[in-house]
């Protein structure tokens, strides 16, 4: 699996219990996606998947508004 | 003088018309501007059936459109009911059908939404801020076919007149729907009177200018909105929205409040919490680039749940340039007393929570009283029953809950009011502390719960034959909401068609984080649920459950 389905498979399953697919543009950080404990949640999943420290100035919305916008910063880290 | 809340915006206007009023984005709305686009609202409601007292519904996101919303109803004569974007439709209907809610004012975000509230509210007849392409009639199942009038945002007029209402102070100016014990919410009356003395105390007390830009964390749905969205235009301030996505990254946050120089901050403390903790506040050391600078904060007001003190020191240690204040009151009386909070002395030990919740306001009055309603000694713990003007009407069509929330005694040769809280209470040194609740409210991030509602919920279900919803005290300083459900003998029913079922009742915040299907109760010598003794078993398995991770980590 790639980045993208790894982070939709656990935001779908985990973080909404199966209540909802995401996909990789979809905004979610709008209104019903996820709330602050789930944003606390998914960072700590990608910190401890893609092996990597998630300084606190990176969580941003520019950097974790799209399952998308996830990708690009983690493709920007490993650079 | 002004006497209404809509007033507020005229003499702003006058003084101030090219100060921005709200901002939100980025994006400004001058006074000036606001006023034109709040009059061309309220000629519009006028013009198509708003009258004097009729509530209309704002059903919006963090947005400009909002303060327009809020002030143009106000001078269309009517009073506006915040509906919370994200609540379940069961529960936003009711609040539309029970104080008949014929006007919703939206935007294009929520259309998906708008059909299934038309279909579930029949006295809704008048759409604001939807598109004109949007078909109404859809299909078979999701048509709605009576007449509906609508009109989107971008073609609303504007306009340098108000419609020609005419008011008087106890007009209904607002109604905020907040949980209820009995399974349905209940709706705070607001008037002119009570919003306005409000704006006027607060502004007072937290010395605001119209060099002040209040950061606005609330929603609209929420009380404490109400200083932003009325003492700040009060005094010609700039409010800043902040739009829901930034209140979940303490870092996106901490750069709006940066970028923006908000110089008020109110919120619950969870918010704060998570500024300390994530919102890049100080080098770390640990990779971080950049450190956001607070400097411009003056003031830090925080009220709605207790505040674990070690993160408000923290965070005072932080910005050592602004005061901290703990603000209280119940939605049904806006605010009553603050306690500024002073600096630790030296060597003194630190509080478990920020305790205090000070002195009650100069122009209010108060009585603490034991079960019985008797006033207490000073020091002894009682029920805090408050009298200020700016106290609520009462509940929406609810006269026997107004019965039992007031409380008449003679003062003075006259009748006075009180309002009971249902807040325990016990003055120390002068300022009174808050110990617990009277009843079975929780607060989870400020949000008001009643664990019997969400019991209520639960036996709403068929299969389900009793229920017990109970708080967890969790590590960030707030509480958890877990229950267990006993079912009819016979039955079998999956956890998750439960949740399902009350998330269709219940807010998200309301949800249990924890749900146990059983076989027996624990239960009191009376024979009741022993509901005590399920927290403790919750409270002392969710330990283990935290040092359990901790310690894998």
């Amino acid at each position: 699996m790639d980045n993208q389905e790894i982070l939709k498979k656990f935001i779908s399953e985990d973080l909404l219990n199966s209540r909802q697919r995401v996909e990789a543009d979809d905004d979610l950080l709008g209104e019903e996606i996820i709330d602050s404990m789930g944003v606390m949640r998914l960072v700590a999943f990608v910190e401890e998947t893609f092996s990597c420290k998630v300084p606190q100035s990176d969580i941003t919305i520019t950097n974790f508004r799209t399952i998308k916008a996830i990708d690009t910063y983690l493709a920007a880290r490993s650079l | 003088m002004i006497y209404l809340l809509s007033q507020i915006l005229d003499r702003s206007a006058s003084r101030f018309p090219d100060h921005d009023a709200f901002r939100c984005e980025g994006v400004g709305l001058t006074y000036a501007e606001l006023l034109q686009r709040a009059n061309g609202l309220a000629q519009w409601l006028v013009a198509h059936g708003v009258e004097r007292g009729d509530r209309v519904g704002i059903y919006l996101n963090k947005s400009l459109e909002s303060a327009i919303a809020v002030y143009g109803i106000w001078k269309a004569g009517g009073a506006y009911v915040p509906l919370d974007p994200n609540a379940p439709l069961a529960r936003t209907a009711y609040a539309i059908n029970h104080c008949e809610i014929r006007c919703l004012i939206t935007y294009k975000g929520r259309r998906s939404r708008i059909l299934d509230l038309l279909q579930a509210s029949p006295t809704l007849s008048c759409i604001v801020g939807l598109p004109d392409s949007f078909e109404l009639d859809q299909s078979v199942t999701r048509s709605v076919t009576r007449s509906v009038t609508r009109c989107d945002w971008t073609n609303l007029p504007l306009s340098d007149q108000a419609p020609n209402v005419r008011l008087m102070e106890q007009d209904l100016a607002y109604i905020m729907y907040t949980s209820g014990s009995t399974g349905t919410p209940k709706g705070i009356m607001h008037t002119h009177r009570s919003g306005l003395n409000y704006a006027q105390m607060a502004a007072d007390t937290y010395k605001l200018t119209h060099k002040d830009r209040l950061g606005n964390h609330s929603p609209l749905h929420f009380d404490m909105s109400t200083l932003d969205y009325f003492s700040g235009p009060l005094v010609g301030a700039t409010t800043v929205i902040i739009p829901s996505a930034y209140t979940k990254l303490p870092a996106s946050l901490s750069q709006l409040v940066q970028d923006e120089r908000m110089t008020i901050w109110y919120s619950v403390p969870f918010a704060l919490i998570q500024l300390l903790l994530r919102g890049a506040i100080e080098e770390n050391g640990e990779g971080e680039k950049e450190k956001r600078d607070l400097s411009s904060l003056r003031w830090v007001l925080f009220g709605g749940e207790p505040y674990p003190a070690k993160y408000m020191y923290g965070l005072m240690e932080k910005l050592p340039q602004a005061r901290f204040s703990n603000v209280y009151g119940p939605a049904e009386i806006n605010q009553c007393s603050y306690y500024h909070v002073p600096p630790l002395a030296d060597g003194e030990p630190m509080p478990d929570q920020v305790a205090p919740i000070g002195k009650i306001w100069a122009n209010a009055e108060e009585i603490v009283v034991d079960d019985d309603d008797r006033p207490v000694s000073v020091g002894e713990i009682g029920e805090l029953l408050v009298r200020t003007p700016t106290m609520m009407q009462g509940y929406w069509r609810q006269p026997a809950l107004n019965e039992r929330c007031f409380y008449r005694t003679e003062i003075a040769n006259q009748t006075a009011v009180f309002y009971r809280t249902g807040d325990l209470v016990q003055e120390i040194d002068g300022n009174y502390h808050f110990v617990g609740r009277k009843d079975r409210q929780v607060k989870i991030r400020g949000y008001r719960i009643e664990l019997d509602e969400i019991e209520a919920a639960l036996v709403a279900h068929e299969q389900v034959e009793e229920a017990a919803a109970y708080s967890v005290p969790s590590e960030v300083g707030s509480v958890r909401v877990e229950a267990a459900v006993i079912l009819k003998s016979e039955v079998t029913l999956a956890k998750e068609d439960l949740m399902a079922f009350i998330a269709d009742r219940l807010p998200s915040y309301a949800m249990p984080q924890q749900l146990e299907i059983v076989s027996v109760f624990p239960r009191t010598g009376t024979g009741k649920i022993d509901r005590r003794l399920l927290q403790k078993r919750a409270v002392d398995s969710y330990r283990v459950a935290i040092s359990e991770a901790y310690s894998v980590q």
